[in-house]
């Protein structure tokens, strides 16, 4: 069954890189980066290795944080998530338990399994100074490798089978941005203990990562290093009970998957009372925008993602000392007006071959590209101003007017960007269906080149606002002039969007339904 | 006689693979047209193109006189269109999609508001009007995509499969409701592959094969005596007993 699972897994793999160029230079990135990563890590064991255990306790650290972003990453990027697709196999009379071993052994097909497998060897590596050592460094290669690519499974299981139950899925929202600060909290943790640069110091980091379900495993070789063999069995029971629990409960959720074809359960809704508002196409379509924030489980995570990378950076601005008024208090307004207009270039994406009714009633390009824009451009500068607002009442951002045009412009010109780029490729978006981290549809590198473009271009187009912003200085006059010119000038940029990205979606509206036929 | 649609050597290639080979079609004012063929004839992509949601390589598609190619605008305000194997908005419930479906077309709120209640009604989708479509069995998908085509009250509808896994209760639903359109001057083009349900409810048929026409005409005159079924299989060109001796061992 194993070996059976291999050859899928490769054969797929192999299939997707030739169909599509952008998957095979996304792979070509991949791999690059990989082996660069192998590299590095293949050093770091050399010098580790001839260090003393204090020193080598580092290896122990990393593979913490290695294990953890197993579980966070499939998370955190909507897509990134390749594991072969358990409701294919529902169909065969298959149990979990003989899936299981063999969905473990092709996690290790692909990139991620296969430096995570270099990281696994390399710790025997560095652990090699004795017999015992060695030996326990091999059972914790086994375990801490396995644990990886079973904890990433259930958790996403989990999660992904929840977010289709409604009171299920607004506990996850709640849930997932403290997940995302947990490497936040190592990173804290082991900067604290790098920042003293003492050998010693590096000790509790070990000691912290090792006692975290992430680093049990891995600790294990050390605590034998170091002689301390009360400490390795307790870890190694740790570690042992870990995977086991971790197993059961895959089993659980594999068996569920396997019989249950569609866990959707949307249900029944309140209509949205039949207001005598603004009607027509364009509030209707910002409106049904608005609307996929709640109801579709891949925009929720979208937004759950905008929230938590743009505030994360500024947490500690908020509770740390000496951090008045720093330039870290804006990171969560021009993070989230790069990812508005990310949001922007992928939106098509998520309507998939639904568009087609859009086409089919004659609505015109721009107004498809200023619906949009209105629904995410409301929301982002919603999130930005309650930001602010927190902001100065925190007393760390007192200079809010000087720095309000460079923001606006910014925000309104990623907006733009995202209009015109959106109608020219769909975008990526996870595939629809019960995991909403799933492969994505469009290829990873696509996803990154927008994501390169959304953060990059817009600061030059903001670059003469922010000259005035600096010119201005602390006359409010001025203030107030450069704020009106930047919302001008990115008022411009984004009509300048709308308009090209519209022009672009009538000449070519049916070409990009067939490009959407990729997202179901 | 006027022509509701008129295909004009509409021809259409994937990757160098023919789907439609120079189709021409006339369908007459107040017809029900079905457009029969086997898998993989050029049905759906006929459809697609006559609806303007998919660019034809060559040909041209009439909508009541007007090019579906070179003035979309207007041609999509005369036709309604359910798409086979493209997604509704699924996420919104039947209520919300054919509001959201009126607003596109610039319907005022309250002809919206009556006519959707009333197309739930008699499609027998009143009970499911706040369920998210995504909920929808395969059978209200087709249902509700219907009144997504006639909301806006078109003169002409074309519907690729639109019986495909409706049930026998549900089917009868949908004729009467074509039928009363048609009695009221509407338009119908719709391809299938139900042979009774096509014998049944339309005056004319195309019979596609490889994405050419062998026979098209008043249904009656296509069938030349046989049953529209057998018709169909000769001009197909299957005969009853290709399998000869094969599949033995599924024989228990």
């Amino acid at each position: 069954m194993a070996a059976v699972l291999i050859r899928l897994k490769l054969t797929i793999l192999r299939r997707s890189l030739g169909r599509d160029t952008s998957r095979l230079i996304s792979f070509v990135f991949g791999l690059v980066a990989g082996a660069m990563v192998c590299l590095g890590s293949i050093l770091a064991t050399a010098g580790l290795r001839s260090g003393s255990v204090a020193d080598a306790s580092g290896a122990v650290a990393a593979l913490a944080t290695v294990t953890m972003l197993w579980m966070v990453t499939p998370l955190m990027m909507a897509g990134v998530d390749s594991s072969l697709d358990t409701a294919a196999f529902s169909l065969l009379p298959l149990g979990a338990r003989r899936l299981i071993p063999g969905l473990t052994l092709a996690a290790f097909v692909g990139i991620p399994g296969a430096v995570t497998a270099v990281f696994a060897l390399d710790q025997i590596a560095v652990w090699s100074r004795s017999v015992p050592a060695t030996l326990a460094a091999i059972v914790a290669g086994l375990l801490g490798a396995a644990t990886c690519v079973v904890l990433s499974r259930v958790v996403t299981s989990l999660i992904a089978r929840s977010m289709w139950r409604r009171r299920a899925r607004f506990l996850v929202t709640l849930v997932l941005p403290v997940v995302y600060l947990v490497p936040l909290m190592l990173d804290q943790v082991l900067q604290r203990g790098h920042s003293s640069l003492e050998a010693s110091a590096v000790r509790p980091a070990a000691g912290i990562a090792g006692w975290t379900p992430f680093g049990w495993a891995w600790a294990v070789p050390w605590e034998v290093a170091r002689g301390a063999y009360a400490g390795a069995a307790v870890h190694l029971a740790l570690a042992v009970a870990l995977l086991v629990v971790l197993a059961v409960l895959w089993e659980r959720v594999l068996d569920v998957e396997l019989t249950t074809t569609a866990p959707r359960q949307v249900g029944t809704v309140h209509a949205s009372r039949a207001r005598s508002g603004r009607s027509g196409p364009l509030a209707a379509i910002a409106r049904r925008r608005l609307l996929g924030w709640r109801r579709d489980p891949r925009l929720t995570m979208q937004a759950v993602t905008l929230v938590a990378v743009s505030l994360i950076p500024a947490v500690p601005a908020l509770f740390g000392p000496g951090h008045q008024d720093g330039p870290s208090g804006l990171v969560p307004l021009v993070l989230s007006a790069s990812m508005a207009g990310v949001l922007m270039a992928n939106d098509l994406a998520y309507d998939g071959t639904a568009w087609w009714l859009q086409v089919a009633a004659g609505v015109p390009g721009w107004v498809d590209r200023a619906g949009r824009v209105l629904a995410i451009g409301v929301s982002v500068l919603a999130f930005d101003v309650l930001v602010s607002i927190v902001q100065v009442a925190f007393g760390t951002r007192t200079a809010w007017l000087a720095v309000s045009g460079p923001l606006l412009s910014a925000l309104l010109i990623a907006l733009g960007m995202g209009a015109a780029l959106g109608a020219m490729d769909p975008g990526t978006a996870a595939r629809r269906g019960p995991n909403p981290f799933a492969g994505s549809a469009g290829g990873g590198a696509r996803g990154c080149l927008t994501a390169l473009v959304m953060f990059g271009v817009p600061v030059f187009l903001v670059a003469p606002v922010i000259v005035g912003a600096v010119l201005a200085g602390h006359s409010t006059l001025l203030q107030c002039l450069v704020l009106t010119a930047g919302a001008l000038w990115g008022a411009g940029g984004l009509v300048v969007g709308i308009w090209w990205g519209g022009r672009i979606l009538d000449r070519g509206a049916p070409e990009m339904l067939g490009k959407l036929r990729t997202f179901g | 006689m006027q022509h509701a649609v008129v295909f004009d050597g509409l021809f259409k290639t994937f990757g160098g693979r023919v789907a439609v080979d120079r189709l021409s079609l006339q369908i007459p004012v107040g017809s029900v047209y079905g457009v029969l063929g086997p898998n993989g004839a050029g049905k759906t992509t006929s459809m697609l193109m006559a609806s303007g949601l998919l660019r034809p390589d060559a040909g041209r598609v009439e909508v009541l006189g007007r090019d579906v190619w070179a003035d979309p605008v207007a041609a999509k305000a005369l036709f309604g269109v359910a798409p086979d194997g493209l997604r509704l908005f699924d996420s919104l419930s039947a209520q919300e999609l054919l509001r959201f479906v009126g607003e596109l077309r610039s319907m005022p709120g309250p002809v919206i508001a009556e006519r959707a209640t009333e197309l739930l009604h008699v499609l027998g989708l009143a009970d499911a009007a706040n369920v998210v479509v995504a909920d929808f069995s395969a059978g209200m998908t087709k249902k509700i995509g219907l009144a997504c085509a006639m909301l806006h009250a078109p003169r002409v509808l074309i519907l690729d499969e639109p019986f495909e896994s409706v049930d026998p209760v549900s089917a009868q639903t949908m004729r009467s409701v074509l039928s009363r359109y048609v009695a009221g001057g509407g338009t119908v083009v719709m391809s299938s592959h139900v042979m009774e349900l096509v014998e049944a409810v339309c005056d004319h048929v195309a019979v596609i094969v490889r994405g050419r026409p062998l026979a098209a005409g008043r249904t009656a005159d296509v069938r030349g005596g046989m049953s529209l079924h057998e018709r169909f299989l000769q001009l197909a060109g299957v005969g009853t007993n290709e399998l000869g001796s094969g599949l033995q061992w599924l024989q228990s």
